[in-house]
């Protein structure tokens, strides 16, 4: 998911650049300070996420949960994942810091998207809790997929055949990150539904 | 406090369930490698020691003016062979290969000229003494092949024994995250919301927390 330096071209580059930064300062302003401590915790459980290998397909596909910082961190998602996602690109090599304008509005935009979209739902009954975690998590990486895609097609490197190998190797993981994501938010609405803050609209 | 206590022993189960099962562990980019034998240069691309990158496209430059040399396409091993293009024989180009995979990922590998040029090697210093005098040897000399056939020959048979040692190197340069890597990374985190807590509250010092 995380695209390498030197594969797009400069337009995209600096389009994603400017998305991510007005992104990452939505998310700044609306973070409330009081969850300064959650938004931290759960970069760092995206920054280790990203580790979890899944060998299904052809490519080498890993574990995003971008979904899951969506529902439970709505706009503060966006700074979370950028955040995490350079101190990768230091660490471990993935993707980089040129791209990380690219990598960061391609995996935050879709997690906030869905987290937001789908948060209302989980104040609902179990099943409908259930189905925001499942399809946060599916739907989060979906787009994500999508997006990396796009990004690629206008940096000319084709579409409709990468679309649809990026797609298909990711299919699996898209499945295990929506079942991830739906066992973590059934887990949390029983333990301990504050950390999702129900019924309250993300702001 | 409650949910703080909760968060850090998920985050922490999550982190050492990982690093209990490092072979799941493998790093999300291509490692490119390419070794010299003879007149060819074999290109290996994979994710990770054990999954080839199939069917990458792989580009060879001449490094210093950019030049596309020639391009291709590795097998579903990750391989990819071609022979040295005469051009950069005559240029002595140092080839920079670069395997690029479908879904965005890149990296490259440099063969220096040196590495296929015999000329270019550091030179070999035969000293006076070491020639053996011609009228003791004046025997044996003829049924030994010459200086310069007998460094060819061992050339050739470094070059192929050295191969797969060459390779091995690269594959053990091949950085995973490590524990470090890890903990550092999520240190830096709560740091980060520890410096935004402090900005926040060193602001107000006299009002009450919100």
């Amino acid at each position: 998911m995380h695209i390498s330096e030197g594969i797009l071209s400069t337009p995209v580059l600096a389009g994603g650049a400017v998305l991510t930064a007005a992104g990452t300062a939505v998310g700044l302003k609306k973070l409330d300070y009081d969850r300064i401590m959650t938004v931290s915790l759960l970069s760092a459980t995206f920054f280790v996420a990203s580790l979890i290998h899944v060998p299904i397909g052809p490519g080498s596909v890993h574990l995003l949960l971008g979904g899951l910082l969506g529902l439970i961190l709505g706009w503060g998602a966006f700074p979370a994942i950028v955040v995490a996602l350079f101190l990768q690109a230091l660490f471990f090599q993935y993707g980089g810091i040129i791209v990380l304008g690219v990598n960061g509005f391609n995996i935050a935009g879709p997690a906030v998207l869905c987290g937001i979209l789908l948060h209302p739902l989980l104040s609902g009954n179990r099943k409908k809790q259930m189905t925001a975690g499942f399809v946060a998590g599916f739907c989060s990486m979906f787009f994500s997929a999508l997006l990396m895609a796009t990004a690629l097609f206008l940096s000319d490197h084709g579409f409709l055949d990468v679309a649809g190998l990026i797609l298909a190797s990711h299919l699996p993981v898209m499945v295990i990150e929506g079942l991830i994501t739906m066992f973590v938010v059934t887990f949390l609405m029983r333990v301990q539904p504050e950390i999702l803050s129900p019924g309250k609209q993300h702001k | 406090m409650n949910t703080l206590i909760r968060l850090l022993t998920l985050s922490f189960l999550l982190s050492s369930s990982l690093l209990l099962h490092p072979q799941q562990a493998l790093a999300h980019k291509i490692h490119v490698f390419a070794w010299v034998s003879g007149n060819t240069i074999t290109v290996e691309a994979s994710f990770s020691a054990r999954r080839p990158l199939m069917h990458g496209t792989v580009t060879v430059k001449d490094k210093k003016s950019g030049t596309v040399l020639l391009s291709g396409q590795g097998n579903e091993k990750g391989i990819f062979s071609f022979p040295i293009p005469a051009k950069a024989r005559q240029e002595a180009m140092d080839l920079l290969i670069t395997v690029t995979g479908s879904e965005g990922h890149q990296n490259q590998w440099l063969v220096p000229a040196a590495e296929y040029l015999p000329e270019h090697l550091p030179a070999a210093t035969v000293s006076e003494e070491t020639i053996p005098d011609s009228s003791k040897t004046a025997r044996t000399v003829s049924s030994l092949p010459d200086n310069q056939e007998l460094k060819q020959m061992l050339e050739e048979l470094f070059k192929q024994e050295l191969a797969p040692i060459k390779r091995s190197l690269a594959l053990a340069e091949e950085r995973k995250p490590g524990f470090l890597d890890i903990m550092g990374g999520i240190g830096y985190l709560l740091g980060l919301a520890g410096l935004a807590a402090w900005l926040r509250y060193r602001r107000a010092p006299d009002s009450p927390a919100k």
